[in-house]
């Protein structure tokens, strides 16, 4: 009987994975089993920074129901999460434990950007400001930007059904500099 | 001591300068001023008369005073609502103005001046863990001072 | 984020202590609080809070931007009592300019502070108890609550950093629908109360977790502050809507509910009773909204304040609120002190907290329900 064969799925195409982290050896049908498994149990860290964090736990409760994406489970640990949901303002004195929070994050791992403050500043944002990061990615690479202030819940679940279908094309977040 | 033993506080002596305000347009009662020095007696009086401290602040006035401004607020549980706020004019260099502490006297002082060290500079002599509270502590400035942080120095 | 013991290892008194960081990520702490412990054993020797993890220049802000540039800031504050910071700011603005507020908009107003205050104290109890290790209630509370977002949601669009109030009045008008639901939900909360209390409050091991837990006396309140249900447990029957009545409070009865107790249970009861007042007001506000204009005639184009010093105090869900305003005549305050609740009744914790428990610390943490934005501001 002939083997079913399967197209393999073209990884070159993926534009944000630099050359460095191209994988050696290809197991094709079992990196696409292995995303989805990944894509389909995100455990996000239980981590609120401000407002946003509000509309966290609404997305985890009763009327919003993230279980239903399989994000639900969220970790108090960061050495147990895969996604982190920077879910308010970051401070300059926050700065250096989201750093090391996201460092002490295993990979593969991921991260969304919730609200004004987490893309650019948001809000707190005027010329001369001294209070904040304009934005989580200056401290780590951020996947999905959810823009609001705060978004509703509605668009954390977009957020993270988008950031499902990244998983499953295999594009990593951490891979990038 | 219970909040229904409030009696009036006996400030003689103490103040610089006392005045009836009008609750309805400032939301106080009456408005002092005291010395820099005074200050620690002023507070053991309204302590004494079981007030509790609504909060303390600074303000940056070089303007017009060419002074750093304390203000104290006191309020009491018991009885009627009597607001009475204590300024105090701080001479001196800005930042680096000092004052004492009142932390012996109410607890609460404790981190309202630890904020205004941390924003504005001043010192507070006889305070026990006087360090910055919301900024990093590695921080090289004091945020509310007048001529930090303006928007319009920004460069555009 | 690791403390060393540092030079304290060589005192021999204090030879078998340790220190214990929790936060600022901690799954218990509200936000981002953290405390530096000092144990031993299992016993707290002394309590540091560290705040300053969420601070964000609303100070700084407002004495970069004139006044109404600055009503979207006020609800980012504490954005679990988002409504009544931003109609307290509006407030103190009316008074200060001396603006006229029609007495619709004072109705509506009182109606929105009211349902924000039950929303706060829901989500307050939902959490308290995820920290006591209870998640049922959690998925109770926050179905009633999205209830409440959904009737803010309708009139203010949106969920929790509200904008709808300005000076004079409020943005958008309400209609027979929003007063139906709310009075629907009243009903439906009511009816949630006795389970409330069945379910968490007859519940041995919550009693046992919070009784006795976590006392704070009334002279340690006046000591440092604190204000709001805290205080109330306390036995203390201060609340800023009855002590200086803003905002038309003085034309609706309602109890201010206290315990004298002032444990975690003491606490607890406090803000459920509260629940119940907030709900009379309601009730008696639908039945007594006027008709009428919902803002001012004339729209205020440029304010003019008086020069001077000016106070301000509202009562939020933690507490009291008080704006201590200095105006220099322009439209933009020259500073602008937000005197928060939760900064006082925190600070209260390195007294409150010493020689218990450290398990207990999360349920005493947790009962004087903080909001670290509003601590840091």
């Amino acid at each position: 009987m002939d083997p079913v064969r399967l197209p393999l799925p073209v990884v070159d195409a993926a534009p944000v994975v630099p050359a460095v982290a191209k994988p050696f050896v290809h197991f094709a049908v079992l990196d696409d089993l292995l995303n989805a498994a990944r894509a389909n149990s995100l455990w996000p860290l239980t981590f609120g920074l401000a407002c946003c964090a509000i509309e966290m736990m609404a997305v985890g409760a009763s009327k919003y129901d993230l279980d239903r994406f399989g994000a639900g489970v969220f970790r108090p640990s960061a050495r147990q999460a895969d996604v982190m949901i920077f879910a308010g303002t970051i401070s300059r004195k926050m700065g250096p434990v989201i750093k090391q929070l996201w460092d002490q994050m295993p990979s593969p791992k991921w991260s969304i950007a919730m609200g004004g403050c987490t893309i650019d500043g948001g809000p707190f944002k005027y010329p001369n400001q001294y209070a904040i990061y304009e934005g989580a990615d200056h401290l780590v690479p951020v996947d999905v930007y959810i823009p609001g202030c705060p978004p509703r819940p509605e668009a954390l679940i977009a957020g993270i059904l988008r950031l499902q279908e990244k998983i499953k094309k295999g594009e990593k977040g951490d891979a990038r500099p | 001591m219970s909040p229904a033993s409030a009696t009036p506080v006996s400030l003689d002596g103490l103040l610089l300068e006392s005045a009836d305000a009008d609750f309805a347009v400032t939301g106080f009662h009456r408005v002092h001023s005291a010395s820099v020095e005074r200050i620690g007696d002023v507070a053991r009086a309204y302590d004494e008369g079981a007030y509790l401290l609504e909060m303390i602040t600074c303000e940056d006035r070089r303007e017009d005073l060419k002074a750093m401004r304390l203000v104290y607020t006191f309020n009491r549980f018991a009885g009627d609502l009597d607001r009475h706020v204590v300024t105090v004019d701080l001479s001196g260099e800005i930042p680096g103005a000092e004052a004492p502490s009142i932390n012996g006297v109410y607890p609460a002082a404790n981190w309202f001046e630890r904020e205004i060290y941390d924003m504005y500079g001043v010192t507070f002599s006889g305070h026990p863990n006087l360090k910055r509270i919301l900024l990093p502590d590695d921080a090289d400035f004091h945020a509310l001072l007048r001529d930090f942080g303006r928007m319009e120095d920004a460069e555009s | 984020m690791r403390q060393s013991a540092g030079p304290t290892l060589e005192r021999t008194d204090e030879a078998d202590t340790y220190y214990l960081n929790m936060g600022p990520q901690h799954p218990s702490m509200h936000g981002v609080l953290r405390l530096l412990l000092k144990l031993r054993g299992e016993e707290i020797v002394t309590c540091e809070p560290v705040i300053g993890y969420a601070h964000r220049a609303h100070e700084k802000m407002a004495e970069n931007r004139n006044y109404i540039m600055f009503i979207p800031n006020t609800s980012r504050v504490d954005y679990l009592s988002g409504m009544i910071y931003n109609i307290a700011f509006c407030q103190a603005i009316e008074k200060l300019c001396s603006i006229e507020v029609p007495e619709r908009a004072e109705v509506i107003r009182i109606i929105a502070c009211e349902l924000n205050r039950i929303q706060s104290h829901l989500l307050w109890f939902g959490t308290f108890l995820l920290d006591l290790g209870g998640i049922t209630p959690f998925l109770y509370c926050f179905d009633d609550r999205e209830e409440i977002l959904d009737i803010l949601d309708r009139v203010t669009g949106s969920r929790l950093t509200y904008a709808y109030g300005r000076f004079g009045g409020v943005t958008m008008d309400v209609d027979q629908d929003f007063l139906v639901r709310t009075l629907a939900f009243v009903k439906r909360i009511r009816s949630r109360f006795p389970m409330y209390e069945k379910l968490v409050g007859e519940n041995v091991i919550f009693r046992e977790r919070c009784e006795g837990v976590g006392v704070i006396t009334p002279e340690v309140a006046r000591q440092y502050g604190v204000s709001g249900p805290t205080l109330r447990a306390s036995g203390i029957g201060y609340d800023v809507r009855r002590a200086e009545p803003y905002g038309g409070y003085d034309r609706f009865d309602f109890e201010i509910p206290t315990r004298t107790a002032g444990d975690c249970m003491a606490r607890f009861e406090v803000r459920m009773a509260e629940m119940e007042q907030s709900c009379r007001i309601i009730e008696q506000a639908v039945a007594a909204m006027p008709e009428g204009p919902i803002g001012p005639k004339k729209l205020v184009q440029r304010l003019k304040p008086p020069e001077g010093m000016f106070y301000f105090a509202v009562e939020s869900a933690r507490g009291h609120f008080g704006q201590y305003i200095l105006s220099d005549g322009s439209n933009t305050p020259l500073k602008l002190k937000m005197r928060t609740p939760s900064f006082s009744n925190l600070s209260a914790m390195e007294t409150v907290l010493e020689g218990t428990m450290v398990a207990d610390t999360i349920a005493i943490v947790g009962s004087i329900d903080i909001v670290m934005p509003e601590i840091d501001r």
